[in-house]
């Protein structure tokens, strides 16, 4: 099983690019989309990044093009849009690593440092802290997990 | 994990490289225990033991590649501290890729020290998912030499 790291990036940002793309007609230059979004490009890449993981669009050559799950969360209100960012995520290695484990636990529940510690065993070559925190942040988002800031501890949402 | 000064060398000695006896995970987390327990920095090796025991039980530290990295940051350690053992048959891990486990890297550290600790397994997986690495710390003669191979000598 390879686990891909997840990219520091606001999924809020990801559905940004889709709507800009999809008012361009669902398919744009990358660099110029740049310009549309008025980012810088080094940050486009990894919205981009994080958009393709979740299977939203497609990168052929230096276009960026929606692809129909992404056209499919557009249509959707911000539950459907949770709803199928949830299932994107469940589908992402690293993520499913971090659920499966949280669903062992005798009460679905583990503590931070100990998903930082799973992390940097399988993901060395990465900032442990940083990818927990953007794995909670998609996480959240996608009402898979959630984060209790006062007892430190990670936990797999209620539905999951 | 970004860089930093992890000298792996001022954990291990070649005392606690060994070629283990052990033929389960069970037995090998012992025996690596007892090895380890050889340090002065350790004081306490069964809250050590079970304090890895702790954390194979959330996920096993068998990495896939026939590697293990039991580790444990616990009270139990007064400072980092590394055993090594190799089993040239390969050992039941429940490692990740279901595979035998012939390197274990067992590593100690004291519990306040978060970071380093990151920076300590982060700097072993790396060395070890080296195809040539781990080739080296297999063909190695003998278990003492494993000092100098994994601390890059």
């Amino acid at each position: 099983m390879e686990f891909i790291p997840i990219p520091r990036v606001a999924l809020g940002k990801v559905i940004g690019l889709l709507e800009v793309l999809d008012d361009l007609g669902g398919r744009e230059n990358g660099f110029r989309l740049a310009v549309s979004l008025q980012i810088e490009f080094g940050e486009l890449i990894l919205v981009i990044k994080a958009a393709e993981m979740l299977d939203l669009v497609q990168t052929p050559g230096t276009e960026v093009v929606l692809t129909g799950r992404g056209k499919e969360l557009l249509l959707q209100d911000i539950n459907g849009r949770k709803k199928i960012v949830k299932r994107q995520l469940l589908r992402l290695p690293t993520f499913r690593l971090i659920v499966d484990i949280l669903k062992a636990q005798p009460e679905r529940k583990m503590p931070y440092d100990t998903i930082v510690d799973v992390l940097v065993t399988h993901l060395p070559e990465e900032d442990p802290g940083r990818l927990a925190r953007a794995i909670i942040d998609w996480g959240r988002f996608g009402e898979l997990v959630g984060y209790n800031s006062r007892t430190g501890t990670v936990y797999l949402d209620q539905e999951e | 994990m970004p860089a930093a000064v992890v000298d792996l060398q001022r954990m291990m000695a070649p005392e606690r490289c060994v070629d283990l006896l052990a033929s389960t995970k069970m037995e090998a987390l012992r025996e690596l225990v007892e090895v380890l327990a050889t340090a002065r920095e350790v004081s306490d090796k069964e809250a050590l033991l079970n304090a890895l025991l702790g954390r194979e039980r959330i996920m096993s530290t068998g990495i896939g590649l026939g590697i293990a990295v039991p580790h444990a940051r616990t009270p139990a350690v007064r400072d980092f501290v590394i055993a090594v053992g190799r089993s040239r048959a390969g050992l039941p891990f429940d490692a990740i890729d279901d595979q035998p486990v012939h390197v274990l890297v067992l590593i100690g550290g004291p519990e306040t020290e978060k970071e380093q600790f990151l920076r300590v397994i982060s700097r072993v997986v790396l060395f070890l998912k080296r195809p040539e690495n781990l080739r080296k710390v297999l063909d190695a003669p003998a278990p003492s030499d494993l000092v100098r191979i994994l601390s890059g000598g």
